[in-house]
């Protein structure tokens, strides 16, 4: 579920950026179709994703499985957090510090899948943990053994 | 056992629904009662309320207002991990009640 190639640490501006960045990858490695970006952006405007959790905002932004090719989940850590819409409550803004985008093209089938996402976010300690360590590739080999224990 | 149809709500119908929907089948089937879903958009919901085929609704996206005829209850607390607790205890009511009418 988690690659390399799909886990990120920066500074990106707004949502918007970090989302067409990840989107751009999901598109050239294959993943996604090339309207996916737009079509997560757009839907983000009318169903924002954003969470609060008691360790940190975290955002889960996805779209329709018509544009999923294969599945995977993108992790963005936000160095400087981006503003969010609650999904909670539409009308208030969040500062979030991690996005999971997810590439989900069978709901059911990645059922597991989603809800070791649910877990992730919930585990406060694992997600300090997670937005503090610096490398990427450290932030990827944490994120696989958090999902095979859970 | 008791079975109940649940009406799961989220904004695309697919993602989050299907994330809480498991969540609830899991929980309650470890009280002994069998739910059944469907996922649908905040948009479907009403029309689908009022089939009569659900015996409550749980939702991760704001519904539109209106009388659904049926508990309506706010999933986000099995996302967040906020108020999961208050969130089986409202089903956990709500099934109660259900099961004494």
């Amino acid at each position: 579920m988690f690659e390399r190639q799909h886990i990120v640490k920066g500074n990106f501006g707004s949502f918007q950026e970090a989302i067409k960045y990840a989107g751009e990858q999901l598109t050239k490695n294959g993943y996604v179709s090339e309207d996916f970006t737009l079509a997560v952006l757009k839907r983000e405007e009318t169903y924002p994703t954003a969470l609060p959790t008691s360790s940190m905002n975290v955002a889960i932004p996805h779209t329709e499985a018509e544009y999923v090719k294969k599945a995977t989940v993108f992790v963005i850590i936000l160095e400087d957090t981006v503003k969010m819409n609650s999904m909670i409550d539409p009308d208030s803004k969040l500062d979030v510090s991690v996005m999971f985008l997810l590439a989900i093209n069978n709901p059911d089938g990645q059922l597991e899948t989603l809800k070791k996402i649910m877990k992730i976010i919930q585990d406060d300690s694992f997600m300090l943990q997670l937005y503090s360590e610096e490398n990427e590739e450290q932030i990827f080999e944490m994120l696989n053994s958090k999902i095979e224990k859970e | 056992m008791k079975k109940f149809n649940v009406l799961s709500v989220c904004g695309s119908g697919t993602v989050t629904s299907s994330m809480v929907a498991g969540n609830l089948k899991e929980t309650m089937a470890e009280d002994g009662v069998t739910i059944t879903t469907t996922e649908a958009r905040p948009t479907e919901a009403m029309q689908l309320a009022q089939g009569g085929n659900f015996d409550f609704i749980i939702h991760t996206s704001p519904l539109p207002a209106g009388d659904y005829g049926v508990p309506v209850i706010n999933a986000t607390g099995l996302l967040t991990g906020f108020g999961e607790d208050e969130f089986f205890d409202e089903v956990r009511e709500t099934i109660k009640k259900l099961s004494d009418n």
